[in-house]
């Protein structure tokens, strides 16, 4: 019996390790089936990836899925376009031809999308302008795609339109230069130079011809014209004049002298020509409307100022190199020939060498078409430099060289006033997005930066922050670093990405959740730059009718603001409830009311510009490194007697009612500050010397601060260690605290015989006197402070006998003033949108009878403060001592405060958005 | 023997004499290193001719990635450099028509420094085959000779040769020169007539260079930086 059950046993264990054999042989033939189906685009032909024009499959990125158990033409479809993008519009309808192909077998109605390169903008466009209505994408993935531009975009149209300009003035210039007595017209003859307008600020009037807008070419030419005569007065000053003294760096540009020797031409033209010069768009192609805009309505003017500036030192170049005719040349170096072939041999080589000299501006002009051409399908941008799709891809705004000084070493320049548009359009559409944007990129070291400091960290290709997505708050970022991998051509190969690739798609990148301790009300979450966080309701607390939950959010750093929305079940999705997300744009507590089944997130969302320029003359990335914040959070259950409706009053204006009993709080204190400084540390008070400068809120603890009734929680430790005070206006100063010092002012003597005596100063009295009459005498000495308060008293009583007749010595102290040294340690000049560290450093030199009780400082001991336009400012600080006197026995404490001020020259930091 | 005793004595007073040089050599050098133990002198050389590029490079970017804030004292390198011992510091740019043809950062820590303005620059760019053709007209560069800086005094004057002349310049002093090559020769352009000369050589498409040679004084150390990521 026993053996024929042990049999049994076996031969199930046999046949269980059979089938898990089995199972574990084929690992995608029973997982397959229940993945959603998989589309991966490439980019169209002649793209950048030399590995071929189907990078997913070049890379081996299919192979790799297809071991991870997707099934080509099953749930995996691989789609790569035939040709270059004309325009978004095409490749929106490519993308749902396509896409509808691949699912007609599959029955599915709810895919992944991935897609390489300047598809994945195409694909984003697709998606919100209902091109792929008829199937749910869940993820979204862009890896290294041209979200918000590409800085090789650029580079390509302005060599496109400098080409194309200097065919047209080789062409209308060619005849001139092939005559023996001809020459290429100077700037004069050409009516462009006239010194007296040139002399004067603002737009070259003379020289300003067809301002209005017929096309492109012609809108570029005539902006031109305004330019190379100012940049032939540039080279004359800046290059040839013989009075020149160098002040500024050497490396100070065209766009820095422009600025600077022409600054109402640069206001106008530049800093103010944000729209198109055909006026704004009105955005109907942004999602819905699907008409994309023509040239004139979808570049900035400001960016047109730019190609023309560029231009226009081109044909200056060109004009002067070929100056001179055949005439001119020939009698350039007067010679005597020995005989006529000599005469032949000499005059015929200078004759040939000018002529080659014409010819080569002419074969110039002529191979540089070619080779722009050729450059532009290779790139796979577009199929030629005039299409579209080359507009689309350029860059939201860039960033100028002006060479001046590090604080002004660049200017922003709003370039594509379209992708602006939509992406702000993407944006305010995010939270009501189903699909999930995934911004895949590389990061490697930045060898363009040698040339062009103003690209920003890239992949060689693309810079970070432009291959971001707008972000929604359950969208994810990824970026991968390296010195020279990954680049954008083999990011697909990268193993990290790889992995991160399908650790998405399997949805283990949902985000971070909060892990509430057991039976804890108090935790704590990492928010992050890349992903969200979530918070949802313990299991044991989840039944109840009512909770709250209260993030204790420190000081956003530096160009950051959270995010802080609430999602609800939707079958077995979570969905966000459109209207509850907040941006909030500086730390304190926000309370966010949850019913069952809610859950609040949270996210860390980009406010400041991208590709921040700091001083040191770096451009940085903003999302190369994940930010995290580690942000408190305390659960409250409401009470019996507290209504649901309050909840619901404070689901929308709670940050409002917190920012209100802030500022009412503010009023009532004495130092509170002022509209147009706000002080994102506490309200500003001061702070004990040896202590660290606490973070903005503290969450309530026991100690009568309001609370929630019932609940006793351990004091959380603040987030943020530095105040960083955020300045608007001129006038506002760092700290509102007033210079104020006590000290012994005066001696109110009363010698007890009538006589008296006022003595101004010493602060250590002795005093001697005489009595005319022996007798008992009580002699008075009062020390009154600099605010004619008294401080002290002493009296003596004196007998005067013949014997003693005197004269008899009072002595007495009081308060002598210490000796302090304020240093106030910062920046001279800074940049707006950066915080300016500032430390304070003091010396105290203490009378013997005194001691140093307490040191504050007012707004820190070390302290930042972050501008917000450019002007002249004053930083100051302000240090409390409290001194305690030993003076006759008693004690006398006294509260001095020392101010300590610096000039600050703030600058435009070259990023305004 | 005596013979031998002499040698001896004379290859030991060789020997006493390199090693006292070196001796001295190494002093003098650590003596120039506590001196400009902080700060070093810098020097700009900008040369900029009026028709030495013959055609344009399609694609300029800014040369050599220095960066020189003046305001600050700042230098923003691309890379490292040790500065222990650097007294001077000389940075060389050339351009023609406002285009950057080449700069090059010269730090020294003997306190001189020779720059060979006459050799020929190059800027190469492709043709239709893709052979590269020379976009610098190394002829319409009219220069006096190379420049030398032979002394770096430690209150940051310095001496200096360019061509057959000599001349001081304190911190702050700018010298400059502009030539010009007319059919005369070389010749040049007095301060006084230079914007009708300038205009004049422009007009008649005779090349013109000019030189500047600005001491900027003592800057710190601790301002250079690395401005390149990586």
């Amino acid at each position: 019996m026993r053996v024929a059950i042990l049999r049994r046993a076996v031969c199930v264990l046999f046949l269980v390790s059979l089938c898990a054999g089995f199972l574990g042989s084929v690992p995608g033939a029973f997982c397959s089936s229940r993945k959603v189906p998989l589309i991966l685009v490439s980019e169209p032909p002649g793209s950048r990836s030399a590995s071929g024009n189907n990078v997913w499959e070049s890379t081996g990125f299919v192979s790799f899925l297809e071991k991870n158990g997707y099934r080509r033409g099953e749930n995996l479809f691989v789609l790569t376009p035939e040709g270059p993008f004309r325009d978004l519009l095409d490749g929106a309808v490519f993308v749902r031809e396509h896409v509808k192909e691949s699912l007609a077998n599959t029955q599915a109605k709810t895919v992944d999308i991935a897609a390489f390169g300047i598809s994945g903008l195409v694909l984003r466009y697709a998606l919100e302008a209902g091109y792929l209505e008829d199937v749910t994408v869940r993820n979204l993935m862009m890896l290294a795609s041209p979200q918000r531009g590409a800085f090789t975009a650029c580079l390509l149209k302005s060599l496109c339109e400098i080409v194309k300009h200097e065919g047209i003035l080789e062409e209308a210039t060619r005849v001139f230069r092939f005559m023996p007595f001809g020459d290429v017209p100077s700037l004069e003859d050409d009516g462009l130079y006239d010194v007296n307008v040139l002399a004067s600020d603002g737009e070259p009037a003379g020289v300003h011809t067809g301002a209005g807008w017929q096309d492109e070419t012609s809108y570029l030419s005539s902006r031109a014209r305004v330019y190379e005569p100012l940049y032939a007065m540039y080279v004359k000053e800046r290059f040839l004049s013989v009075t020149y003294v160098p002040i500024d760096s050497p490396a100070e540009t065209f766009y820095g002298w422009l600025s600077r020797k022409k600054p109402s031409l640069w206001e106008q033209r530049v800093v103010r020509g944000t729209t198109p010069p055909l006026g704004a768009w009105g955005g109907e192609g942004t999602a819905a409307g699907c008409v994309l805009p023509d040239p004139g309505r979808d570049l900035t003017s400001a960016y047109y100022e730019i190609l023309a500036i560029e231009i226009a030192r081109n044909q200056y170049v060109m004009r002067m190199a070929s100056r001179g005719n055949l005439v001119k040349d020939l009698l350039k170096e007067p010679y005597a020939p020995k005989d006529w072939k000599d005469a032949l041999a000499h005059y015929g080589s200078k004759a040939l060498l000018s002529y080659l000299k014409k010819a080569l501006i002419t074969i110039k002009a002529e191979i540089q078409e070619i080779l722009a051409d050729k450059l532009v399908r290779m790139t796979g941008y577009a199929e030629d430099p005039d299409a579209p799709f080359l507009r689309r891809l350029l860059k939201e705004d860039i960033l100028v060289n002006l060479g001046t000084s590090l604080g002004n070493r660049f200017a922003t320049i709003e370039v594509n006033h379209y992708l602006s548009r939509f992406n702000e359009d993407s944006l305010s559409r995010s939270p009501s997005r189903t699909t999930r944007y995934v911004s895949i990129t590389g990061r490697v070291s930045n060898i363009w930066g040698l040339a062009w400091p103003q690209v920003g960290p890239n992949d060689w290709i693309l810079e970070v922050d432009t291959a971001i997505a707008p972000l929604g708050p359950k969208d994810l970022v990824a970026v991968f670093s390296g010195y020279f991998s990954p680049s954008h051509l083999d990011l697909l190969r990268d193993k990290r990405v790889r992995e991160y690739f399908l650790s998405v798609l399997e949805g283990f990148r949902g985000g971070e959740m909060c892990c509430w301790p057991k039976g804890g009300r108090e935790s704590r979450i990492p928010v992050s730059s890349w992903r969200p966080a979530y918070v949802e309701l313990p299991p044991g607390v989840a039944g109840t009718e009512y909770d709250r939950l209260t993030f204790y959010l420190g000081v956003p750093p530096d160009g950051w603001g959270y995010l802080v929305w609430t999602e609800g079940t939707a079958g077995s999705d979570w969905e966000v409830k459109v209207g509850t997300e907040k941006v909030l744009r500086r730390g304190g507590p926000l309370t966010v009311p949850l019913s069952p089944g809610e859950r609040a997130g949270i996210r860390l969302v980009r406010l400041g510009p991208l590709n921040p320029y700091y001083p040191g003359g770096k451009v940085e990335s903003c999302y190369e490194k994940e930010v995290t914040v580690e942000v408190p959070v305390i659960l409250d259950v409401l009470e019996t007697g507290e209504t649901p409706g309050a909840g619901d009053t404070s689901k929308t204006s709670d940050h409002v009612v917190t920012e209100k009993a802030r500022e009412s709080e503010l009023e009532e204190k004495p130092g509170a500050q002022e509209p147009g400084m706000e002080l994102s540390g506490n309200t500003g008070g001061p702070r004990s010397g040896g202590e660290r400068p606490q973070g903005p809120v503290r969450p309530p603890g026991n100690d009568g601060a309001p609370g929630t009734p019932g609940t006793k929680r351990e004091e959380i430790p603040p987030t943020g260690e530095i105040p960083t005070i955020r300045v608007v206006y001129r006038s506002k100063h760092t700290t509102l605290k007033k210079a104020e010092e006590t000290y012994h002012a005066f001696w109110e003597m009363d010698f007890g015989d009538g006589d008296r005596e006022i003595i101004q100063g010493l602060p250590r009295l002795q005093v001697r006197h005489s009595y005319a009459a022996p007798g008992i005498y009580r002699a008075r000495a009062v020390s009154y402070d600099n605010r004619g308060q008294k401080i002290l008293e002493k009296t003596w009583e004196t007998t005067v006998t013949p014997e003693s007749p005197g004269p008899f010595i009072f002595a007495c102290s009081s308060i002598s003033p210490p000796r302090v040294e304020v240093t106030l340690t910062g920046p001279k000049k800074w940049v707006t949108g950066k915080p300016a560290a500032f430390s304070v450093a003091l010396r105290v030199d203490l009378p013997q009878e005194a001691t140093l009780d307490k040191v504050e400082y007012d707004p820190g001991e070390r302290f930042n403060v972050l501008w917000e336009r450019a002007g002249d400012f004053e930083v100051a600080c302000a240090v409390t001592l409290t001194i305690t006197y030993r003076l006759e026995g008693k004690s006398v404490s006294v509260k001095n405060t020392y101010l300590q001020t610096v000039p600050v020259t703030v600058l435009t930091g070259g990023v305004t958005r | 023997m005596g013979n031998f005793e002499t040698r001896r004595y004379r290859k030991r007073f060789v020997v006493s004499l390199v090693v006292l040089f070196i001796i001295g050599a190494a002093c003098h050098m650590v003596y120039r290193a506590v001196l400009f133990k902080d700060s070093y002198v810098f020097v700009t050389v900008e040369e900029s001719s009026s028709m030495a590029l013959v055609t344009w490079p399609l694609v300029s970017g800014d040369t050599g990635g220095i960066f020189i804030d003046a305001t600050q004292k700042t230098l923003i390198l691309p890379q490292r450099k040790n500065l222990l011992g650097v007294s001077l510091g000389v940075y060389y740019s050339a351009s023609s028509q406002g285009v950057g043809l080449t700069d090059r950062l010269l730090f020294s820590r003997t306190g001189k420094a020779q720059l060979k303005l006459e050799e020929p620059l190059s800027l190469r760019l492709p043709n239709l085959s893709g052979e590269l053709i020379e976009a610098v007209d190394n002829s319409s560069r009219v220069l006096a000779g190379n420049l030398q800086v032979t002394k770096t005094l430690p209150d940051g004057s310095l001496h200096m040769r360019y061509g057959d002349r000599e001349f001081w310049l304190r911190p702050g002093e700018t010298w400059t020169e502009v030539l010009a090559l007319t059919p005369g020769g070389k010749k040049r352009i007095e301060p006084e007539t230079w914007e009708a000369e300038i205009d004049a050589c422009l007009c008649n498409g005779y090349p013109v260079t000019r030189i500047v040679i600005a001491n900027r004084g003592l800057w710190p150390k601790s301002g250079v930086k690395v401005g390149i990521d990586r």
